[in-house]
């Protein structure tokens, strides 16, 4: 496999200019994601995850570096709608159905009436939502709304899916249930997925890498490959396996936090952690 | 909002008016003629049925005024939103100027606007525009930027463009902003044009009242206030009710 990657971020930085002064909220970070991949991104809140989703989206530019999606720029990319986008909140129009919500990326693209209706009843089947077609967003559950945005998602036939923590504001079980759901869509459409997430455990249980990120500025701590064997289960969360790879994200996530902590209770700092990792 | 009202809750404002009401009747009783200047509400209900003819070629006048000036200030509000919410330096000069017109007192303009436009209909519309269409064009460009940054983000994946960004998200979310303009500026548009009539008309509620007051009849007054209070009224309860039946529903759900 020595195919170019389908996403292919080199030395990116981003500052942003507030009123306060210049945040900077990624800083130098290089990440190479294969086409096909499923990548996790960890890190803590406010890092600097979500600035990251949406430079590769093309609605943020770097302040430095150069981000390459499938040959182009992101913009490029953007406009060729390469991506489909799950956000933390399912942004549905509430005045519009479930059909008509899902279908809205076809109306901008142009499809015909007869189309959109078709191709939106297969994805809200694909998602679990079939005979809520005509409900309004405000009678959808939490978990039912994310259903929908993620069939919004992929109606265009995405070659990339980037989720920012799309399943944030749910509980575990219904959580775990659309986990479940995305690692089914995923593995029959096998596009390039870029997750976002705060869950160590659903990073593990879905991705073929994860990728620790440093507390702002944001740059790569550590990578993880998930070697857990797929198709994936819950019931693989309950191995050994899975244990280890999760306290390697963990260890990795929590450094800085537990070195800070050591300090302060007057230890050295290489006696509790490994000094590979930065920790500027 | 959107459930209607129990019947108690009727009740209860029904009771609360005609408590007022009594209390007023009984008041201007009391007085007995020497607070000329109040006249019991009975007496104004009288005036009322006696000149229903004149008041009905007054309201015709008058709401025909107001209807025009509310029109063309939804026309010029919402136009003017568009331009600010496209240009951001458009809406930094054009806004002060819209802020300045909306301060003048309108009883200062209508004897230059009757200098300007004549006797006719034109300066009675002209102040219903200046009356109504401040809170309008103040909530339209609220409502045409009310939409939230996920969203726009979304659209922004979606490369789509300013028109539909317009068409399919921004006008839907500011359709309820703009409806409670409507609710506020409709009867400011009939107060408008009330004001209007004070110089050189000789029909019109804003003449009646005037006329009423040079020839001291406090009944004929009253009732005249009564009318305008019921037309400005029926403006806000045209919009309520559009409200209800529109976006009251989905809006309320949503959120
Ligand atoms: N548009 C913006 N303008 C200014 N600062 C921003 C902007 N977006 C994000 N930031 C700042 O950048 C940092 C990283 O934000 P973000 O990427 O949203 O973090 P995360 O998604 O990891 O929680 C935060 O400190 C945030 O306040
Ligand atoms: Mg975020």
């Amino acid at each position: 496999m020595t195919a170019d990657p389908a996403i292919d971020l080199r030395g990116v930085s981003k500052r942003y200019l507030t009123r306060g002064g210049e945040v900077e909220a990624v800083s130098s970070l290089s990440l190479a994601i294969r086409a096909g991949e499923f990548v996790a991104v960890i890190g803590p809140s406010g890092c600097g995850k979500s600035t990251l989703l949406k430079m590769v989206a093309g609605i943020e530019t770097p302040t430095a570096g150069t981000i390459t999606v499938e040959g182009g720029t992101p913009d490029q990319a953007r406009r060729r709608r390469l991506f489909g986008v799950v956000f933390q909140d399912p942004v549905l129009l509430p005045w519009r159905t479930l059909e008509g919500n899902v279908s809205l990326p076809l109306e901008i693209v142009g499809s015909r009436r007869p189309e959109r209706a078709r191709s939106a009843r297969e994805l809200i089947e694909l998602v679990g939502l079939a005979g809520f077609e005509a409900s309004l967003p405000a009678q959808l559950s939490g978990g039912m709304k994310q259903r929908a945005a993620i069939a919004r998602a992929l109606i265009l036939n995405p070659s990339i899916l980037l989720l920012d923590e799309p399943f944030g504001a749910l509980d575990e079980y219904t959580r775990n249930q659309l986990n479940l759901e995305l690692l089914r869509i995923w593995s029959q459409s096998r596009v390039t997925a870029l997750l976002i997430t705060h869950s160590i455990q659903e990073a593990v249980l879905l991705a073929d890498r994860v990728v620790v990120l440093t507390p702002r500025p944001a740059r790569v701590a550590m990578e993880v490959d998930v070697t857990l064997p797929r198709p994936r289960q819950l019931a693989q969360l309950r191995t050994r396996e899975c244990f280890e790879l999760v306290g390697r994200v963990s260890a990795a996530l929590y450094d800085r936090l537990e070195r800070e902590a050591g300090r302060e209770r007057g230890e050295p700092a290489a006696a509790l952690a490994p000094g590979h990792l930065d920790s500027r | 909002m959107t459930h209607l009202p129990s019947f108690r809750h009727w009740a209860r404002r029904v009771a609360a008016v005609l408590g007022v009401l009594v209390a007023w009747q009984v008041a201007a009783q009391l007085a007995d003629g020497r607070a000329r200047a109040v006249p019991p509400p009975t007496a104004i209900l009288q005036t009322l049925a006696a000149n229903w003819d004149l008041f009905v070629g007054d309201l015709q006048y008058t709401l025909l005024e107001a209807a025009a000036g509310f029109l063309i200030a939804v026309v010029i509000a919402v136009g003017l939103a568009l331009v600010f919410i496209r240009s951001r330096p458009a809406e930094l000069g054009l806004y002060n100027i819209a802020v300045a017109m909306h301060s003048i007192p309108f009883i200062a303009i209508v004897p230059i606007l009757v200098i300007w436009l004549g006797n006719g209909y034109s300066p009675k519309i002209a102040v219903a525009v200046l009356a109504s269409f401040f809170p309008i064009l103040v909530n339209t460009t609220r409502g045409l930027r009310a939409v939230d940054e996920q969203t726009t983000h979304l659209l922004r994946v979606l490369d789509a463009s300013w028109w539909q960004v317009l068409t399919k998200v921004r006008w839907p979310t500011a359709l309820p902003y703009l409806l409670t303009a409507f609710k506020v500026g409709a009867p400011s548009a009939v107060l408008g044009a009330t004001i209007g009539e004070w110089i050189g008309s000789q029909t019109g509620l804003g003449y009646r009242i005037l006329s009423a007051m040079f020839n001291f009849d406090p009944d004929l007054l009253w009732a005249t206030m009564v009318v305008s209070a019921l037309a400005a009224l029926a403006g806000f309860l045209l919009f309520d009710l559009l409200e209800r039946l529109t976006v009251g529903r989905w809006v309320a759900e949503a959120r």
